[in-house]
């Protein structure tokens, strides 16, 4: 899917972004080629939703981990910021940072990963999710934060996603 | 007032540490200043041109917009790479490195060039990951658009 992705933009030089809703003139090939790269739940997507949607979000995740910091056998370095729809989540030297932010020219979020790299999330239904595995950030993060505590962690059974 | 000014006396070498620590922390790695400062392979080429692959990549609107173009020999070995960024040093370092790393290899070892392997070189922090992902894409849509352009070749010398 992603080769094809990168076939579509080399033939459509117009659409810019690979994967999002990025700009493109319209009066070129229009709105059907550049589908392929607008998320189609997003081509719909207006701002006030998104804006309600990454904020719910982001401070759920906050929630999240300033409890794990609470609660659970981090390092003493572990440390979690959050301003400007900027999340950080230090995990100390051995586990790395996060920084989970809010893109709002392509309505994503952006994850920036230690262990898995960067990587842009589309909102699909009231889940965000990476148009090229499918695979949504709360699963990643479940696994990625198993991980590091050594115990299991379900993001799904802490945070409750919003009816859009 | 003698005893404010003893005061910021003995103070100022200590704040002059912590800013000069934390300004290290939170500048750029020498490796992208190198790229900045001394950008390799800026330019264009002729997208015109068969053996010209262009890839362009990003969105003025999220601050980041890469053009690499690949220039291919016939026997598929990049010969010339160029780039133009609009961005921040993190991704005008990262599309520089780019271009150098694709000249002289075979257009599929191109493709195994990885985002981690960029950020790796440049030390990139966290925040800047998305930079080399971005290069990576502009790398694998100019390889997409050459392929793209030799294809066409083919089935125009086929129908003829």
């Amino acid at each position: 899917m992603y080769n094809n992705s990168a076939l579509y933009a080399a033939k459509r030089p117009h659409c810019f972004e690979i994967g999002s809703v990025g700009l493109h003139s319209k009066n070129l090939l229009g709105p059907e080629c550049c589908r392929h790269f607008t998320n189609t739940v997003n081509g719909s997507l207006d701002s006030l939703t998104f804006e309600t949607m990454v904020e719910d979000m982001l401070e759920s995740l906050l929630d999240f981990f300033e409890q794990l910091g609470d609660e659970e056998n981090v390092h003493t370095d572990f440390d979690v910021t959050y301003s400007s729809g900027v999340l950080t989540v230090h995990f100390g030297p051995n586990h790395g940072t996060y920084v989970i932010n809010k893109q709002t020219p392509n309505k994503q979020i952006w994850l920036s990963s230690p262990t898995s790299g960067p990587k842009r999330y589309d909102l699909m239904g009231n889940d965000w999710v990476y148009s090229h595995d499918g695979v949504p950030m709360l699963r990643l993060l479940s696994e990625e934060i198993s991980t590091i505590l050594g115990k299991s962690v379900n993001l799904y059974k802490v945070i409750k996603l919003k009816e859009t | 007032m003698s005893v404010a000014r003893q005061l910021g006396r003995s103070l100022r070498p200590l704040l002059q540490a912590r800013i000069a620590s934390s300004s290290s922390e939170a500048g750029y790695h020498k490796n992208v200043i190198d790229h900045y400062e001394n950008p390799r392979n800026v330019g264009s080429m002729d997208k015109n041109d068969k053996s010209v692959g262009t890839g362009l990549v990003g969105a003025p609107a999220c601050g980041d917009v890469m053009k690499l173009q690949i220039k291919v020999d016939d026997d598929g070995k990049i010969v010339d790479a160029k780039f133009k960024t609009f961005g921040c040093g993190s991704a005008i370092a990262s599309s520089s490195l780019a271009t150098e790393w694709v000249k002289g290899k075979s257009v599929n070892d191109a493709l195994k060039i990885k985002n981690t392997d960029i950020a790796k070189e440049l030390c990139l922090p966290p925040v800047k990951l998305h930079c080399s992902m971005l290069a990576e894409d502009a790398i694998r849509a100019a390889l997409a658009n050459y392929k793209v352009k030799q294809g066409d070749e083919t089935r125009a010398e086929a129908v003829n």
